[in-house]
């Protein structure tokens, strides 16, 4: 089973749009796939229409000495594709998660019991560099960190890979130009800038409105917009990350 | 997720659907579903929880499915269908998680279809409000197993095959339906006698139930229960049995080449049965000794060359590991020339095997093990009691192995220390075949303790043979060039071939430089006694 993590220091940048785009990519090819949305908002929860909601005790009951993840895995509309829904409680995580020793091998340590049920785990994170996020990195294959082409977005995805650097134990640190607009002249710069970088995938999601609607529809963008160029991309995304995943 | 199923042997009743209907699940149209088990022959991938199947089904294609237990399938999509008569190799599917799950397992065993399940299969899902499945339903009619070697729906392994199963697919957070529906469904045709009980598991399952699939696979000979007050010659005849089982169980796999393994463990039994046809003089019959003797020395030759390739080819990667990419580049030539080789060195292990020769020598050995005890030639000791016979060959053994061990010095040739290496497989193989008379736990703590040394014998063995097999392989290719007029081989390929020989004999000096140590622990007091008393019990 392997993991990955939808992450960025900066909220906007289309973390949860890439941690489901990519997840429903992936069931396409047969994999197995639970997406874990750890972002108290729950985005994801609501795209894959599954209730806000942890049973158990919320956060405290899902970190938590002697806790288990399976009872609170719900099936989504996407054939292969499950949801470990969020709720507020989560914006209490670090809180819970300082409440149990290692805590930043806690979020890994959960996932063992699951290794037979799926192939992937996509983790969406919310944005900032908690106890949280460096719990969910620990236990990350592959970091995967959308990017916007701008100026400041350049300047968190500089943060969040010093953050990674300075762990002992690394996830291979990849990131993907997100929401891009061509008809901006900074933007088709700041691409030239980040294509010269070898951890910057050659996809790039456009920013279009088959992305927006994911809200509404509350679907992956292939359920509701399969021809668009959107989910051409996101199909891409996933190809380019698959030999990353499984060498 | 849970898979839960109900099956029966006379056709569905129309109720079924009705059923399901009142439930919300409305059952697509029929299309043709292909299902087709695999597993290694010694079910490696079932050892560790795992189903593999090839399905081919209207509407999805073709795939690989992999499934854990009651856990949802992960699917491999395929461009075309797999043919369901022939082995796959796990190597050759796509990197991706299917892939990473079978291989650990499965490594390099071929993957072999174990049955073929046909049916007719509708499928329904009832989804709440929001789309969201709250439970599958497949049924499965009109059911035709098949086992590579049969056609479809004929033989004995169809006759107790169900003819319609139903599937209850639950899904997670989704326990109540499926539960509620299948408490319906077993109340809806609780009135049916053919209806057993429902039962984890799916239809394809249940087919490898009815057609009697060995799902465990091979798993060794049947060690013979063995009293070691009983006469030698009736202990011997019973492992020489178990022996020639493994013999004939690795035969076709051999003769196909369906993987290494097969020659691999067909030769351990030549071996073992060699070793003990020596170890038998005075026990077996004589005139049978010697020629079965010569039968087996002569099944030794003829699948010799082909296990060594087979090592070298296998262990390749290994061991061209130490060397830049740029060398191991250079040197695929030589794993090509090295693969061609092994192929023919199979084919000539098919022609052997096949050979009026073989089945002859194989008869005669059967005809003989399977003759009643009573009359059977005997051996002057025969009658002697086994553990005493056996104990005496033991302690033959080990004293031959220490006497040469000790004479081992730094003068000593390579060609001793892999005498010695012989002196330890013949002690081996007598421990592995009786050793637990005299004890299971002391007898695995001697093996253990020979093994150290055959491990330190083994590699120094293994490294000058696979030094002189690449300077004779860079050697042919210098004379395939010659003959065919393209002058040398690539300077680099001869570089790189010389740096990795190199390699290899100091991995030999190392061994060397490590026997001295190894062969000193062996040799200690303490362990010599553990093997006395081992011996001194299976004599009482």
């Amino acid at each position: 089973m392997k993991v990955l993590a939808a992450a960025s220091i900066k909220g906007g940048v289309g973390k949860t749009a890439t941690a489901v785009n990519v997840a429903a990519e992936a069931t396409r090819d047969g994999v197995r796939v639970l997406l874990w949305d750890l972002d108290p908002q729950g985005s994801a929860t609501y795209l894959l229409r599954a209730e806000h909601h942890l049973t158990g005790g919320g956060a405290r009951g899902l970190v938590g000495a002697g806790s288990e993840l399976a009872p609170h895995v719900r099936a989504t509309s996407v054939p292969g594709l499950h949801v470990l829904p969020s709720d507020l409680s989560l914006r209490y995580l670090d809180r819970h998660l300082d409440d149990v020793d290692r805590p930043r091998r806690r979020l890994g340590a959960l996932l063992p019991p699951l290794e037979d049920a799926y192939d992937l785990v996509v983790l969406d994170c919310p944005p900032g560099a908690s106890l949280g996020i460096e719990s969910a990195l620990r236990a990350t294959d592959v970091l995967l960190v959308p990017v916007v082409p701008t100026t400041l977005a350049m300047l968190t995805l500089t943060q969040l890979e010093e953050v990674v650097a300075a762990r002992r134990r690394r996830p291979r640190f990849l990131a993907h130009v997100s929401m891009l607009d061509r008809r901006k002249k900074l933007q088709r710069e700041t691409v030239t800038t980040l294509a010269e970088r070898e951890d910057v995938l050659a996809t790039m999601i456009p920013n279009t409105t088959v992305v927006e609607r994911m809200g509404p529809e509350r679907a992956p963008v292939r359920t509701f917009a399969p021809r668009s160029v959107a989910t051409a991309a996101y199909e891409q995304l996933w190809h380019e990350l698959t030999p990353m995943l499984w060498r | 997720m849970a898979s839960v199923v109900l099956d029966g042997r006379r056709e569905p009743s129309g109720p079924i659907v009705g059923v399901l209907e009142a439930e919300g699940i409305v059952l697509g149209p029929p299309e043709m579903l292909r299902r087709t088990r695999y597993d290694t022959f010694d079910g490696r991938l079932h050892g560790k929880g795992l189903r593999l199947e090839a399905r081919t089904r209207d509407t999805e294609g073709h795939a690989l499915v992999v499934t854990a237990g009651n856990g949802p399938p992960a699917r491999l999509f395929l461009s075309a269908p797999l043919v369901p008569t022939e082995p796959l190799a796990v190597t050759t599917l796509p990197p991706g998680p299917l892939r990473s799950r079978l291989l650990s397992p499965a490594a390099d065993r071929a993957l072999l279809p174990q049955l073929t399940l046909r049916s007719v299969r509708r499928s329904g899902t009832a989804v709440d409000a929001d789309g969201i499945p709250l439970v599958t339903v497949h049924l499965d009619s009109d059911l035709e197993i098949s086992r590579p070697g049969t056609r479809p729906g004929t033989g004995a392994d169809t006759t107790d095959a169900v003819a319609w199963t139903i599937e209850v697919e639950e899904l997670p957070g989704r326990h109540k339906p499926a539960r509620a529906l299948l408490q319906t469904l077993t109340g809806a045709l609780d009135t049916d006698p053919a209806t057993p009980a429902a039962v984890e598991g799916d239809a394809l399952e249940r087919a490898a139930l009815a057609a009697q699939v060995d799902r465990r696979g091979w798993r060794g000979p049947v060690r013979p229960d063995l009293d070691r007050h009983a006469a030698a010659l009736l202990g011997l005849r019973a492992v020489l049995r178990s022996f020639a089982d493994a013999l004939d169980a690795n035969w076709d796999g051999t003769v196909d080449h369906l993987d290494d393994e097969f020659l691999h463990d067909l030769r351990i039994a030549v071996r073992q049965t060699r070793s003990l046809l020596v170890e038998g003089r005075r026990i077996l019959p004589k005139d049978m000794r010697a020629r079965q003797r010569e039968a087996f020395r002569w099944f030794g030759t003829v699948t010799s060359p082909a296990r060594d390739l087979d090592v070298y080819v296998a262990g390749w990667r290994t061991l061209t590991s130490p060397l830049s990419d740029e060398d191991a580049r250079a040197l695929e030539p030589v794993l090509a020339h090295l693969a061609g080789k092994q192929a023919s060195a199979h084919a000539q292990v098919a022609q052997g095997l096949r050979s009026r020769t073989a089945r002859q020598l194989r008869e005669d050995w059967r005809a003989w093990l399977d003759l009643p005890d009573a009359e059977v030639a005997r051996g002057k000791h025969a009658h002697k009691p086994l553990g005493e016979m056996i104990g005496a060959r033991i302690m033959a053994a080990q004293h031959q192995l220490l006497v040469d061990g000790r004479r081992i010095d730094a003068g000593s040739l390579a060609t001793d220390l892999h005498e010695l290496r012989k002196d330890g497989k013949r002690l081996r193989y007598l421990l592995e075949g009786f050793g637990h008379l005299g004890g299971r736990k002391r007898s695995r703590a001697v093996i253990r303790h020979l093994k150290d040394l055959q491990d330190n014998l083994g590699a120094h063995q293994d490294a000058e043979v696979q030094a002189d097999r690449l300077r004779q392989t860079l050697a042919e290719l210098t004379d395939v060039s010659a003959e065919e007029g393209a002058g040398e081989p690539a300077p680099a390929m001869l570089a790189a071939g010389e740096r990795l020989a190199s390699i290899l004999d100091r991995r030999q000096a190392a061994e060397r430089a490590d026997f001295h140590d190894r062969f000193a622990a062996y040799d200690d007091k303490r362990a010599r006694r553990t093997v006395e008393d081992l011996v001194a019990r299976m004599s009482r």
